[in-house]
């Protein structure tokens, strides 16, 4: 018996939970960063309190949202149609969460660790859980996920306290320059992860409805926008294929 | 802005416009789980418009600023914005590339500019 075919001794919880927070250390952490510092300073830019600011970085945990939330609050816009664009944005984690549920849970045993963990998923985790969870023994994964998961989440943090507290010392050319980098940072990461016809399409239609609608129906121009651009992108990307 | 007048400071607008519209979706995902395909038409929809959404929020950003940004010419933000776009490509598709380019390129048109 030499041992070396056998199953691999998984790691103590506490190394795995290390291994998690060292692989979120090295993601592309300096433009997550950079996100987060953008998220906080545009949040002083719309007149949110630094409670409000903190708030939504650590319950969301998800800029796209948190970007679509206070843009839209800073607009005045109705409740409903705040919830609804925002809730329209979340929905991509829906499909995000069941590709990723699996790797740390399966068969199903404990519901409600799963439902906490899922706070977790955003882009950046689910690419690295993809990459790192399968080559791990079952027992690393959960440890392993949490690790990654707090420390993307605190990094944010940090970041977005950085950027509400940078906002009001830097000089305005520069705030003008962090404020711009936020919509440039969300359409390039469009661009970048785009692969299909169906996606370029979602964009194209997306960037080139918006001022139509904008002047068309006030008020609902994002809804109808994504809506309608949207449906259109899924139809026409799909019967081409 | 309005939503501080909900009678909590706008905590309880951000709990369920912010917390609850997003987390609802991550809760659906480990309740129904692998008994949906994530490569079916339904979920290739939801992806479409969440695309388009972002992209339209973002050129809405852009075209019509809410805060700071609208004090820049309509010129200006365009040009420092397809002059990121256009970095980023000449990188390769670099995203930390891309978006410090634009940022710079910003930063360098409102020196010449002088528009603050």
């Amino acid at each position: 018996m030499s041992g070396t075919e056998g199953p691999v001794t998984p790691l103590p919880r506490s190394a795995a939970f290390m291994a998690g927070l060292r692989v979120a250390m090295s993601v592309p952490a300096a433009v997550l960063f950079a996100t987060a510092v953008g998220f906080g300073a545009m949040a002083r830019d719309g007149g949110f309190s630094f409670g409000h600011t903190l708030f939504a970085t650590a319950t969301m945990f998800a800029m796209p949202n948190q970007v679509m939330l206070f843009d839209q609050l800073a607009r005045n816009e109705t409740f409903l149609i705040v919830i609804v664009a925002v809730a329209l944005t979340a929905m991509r984690l829906l499909p995000m969460t069941v590709t990723l549920a699996p790797l740390l849970d399966r068969p199903r045993r404990h519901l409600a660790q799963d439902l906490g963990l899922s706070h977790f998923v955003s882009i950046s985790t689910w690419l690295e859980g993809h990459r790192h969870l399968p080559g791990k023994p079952e027992a690393e994964r959960v440890p392993f996920f949490l690790g990654l998961g707090l420390t993307v989440v605190l990094t944010m943090i940090v970041a977005t306290v950085l950027g509400y507290a940078m906002a009001s010392r830097l000089p305005p050319l520069i705030t003008l320059a962090l404020l711009f980098t936020t919509p440039i940072y969300f359409f390039l990461s469009l661009l970048a992860t785009s692969r299909t016809r169906l996606d370029a399409l979602a964009i194209a239609a997306g960037s080139g409805l918006i001022p139509v609608m904008y002047f068309l129906v006030p008020g609902y121009d994002l809804l109808a926008t994504g809506l309608v651009g949207g449906t259109a992108a899924f139809l026409l990307g799909r019967s081409r294929r | 802005m309005t939503f501080v007048d909900d009678g909590t400071g706008g905590y309880l607008t951000l709990f369920v416009a912010g917390f609850l519209a997003t987390e609802v979706w991550r809760w659906m995902g480990i309740l129904v789980g692998s008994r949906l395909s994530v490569d079916g038409a339904v979920f290739q929809w939801v992806k479409a418009v969440a695309t388009t959404l972002i992209a339209a929020m973002v050129s809405r950003m852009l075209l019509f600023p809410a805060g700071q940004l609208a004090g820049v010419p309509f010129g200006l933000r365009m040009g420092a914005f397809l002059g990121g776009i256009a970095i980023f490509y000449a990188a390769r598709r670099n995203l930390g590339i891309g978006v410090a380019g634009g940022g710079l390129l910003m930063l360098a048109i409102l020196a010449v500019y002088g528009s603050t």
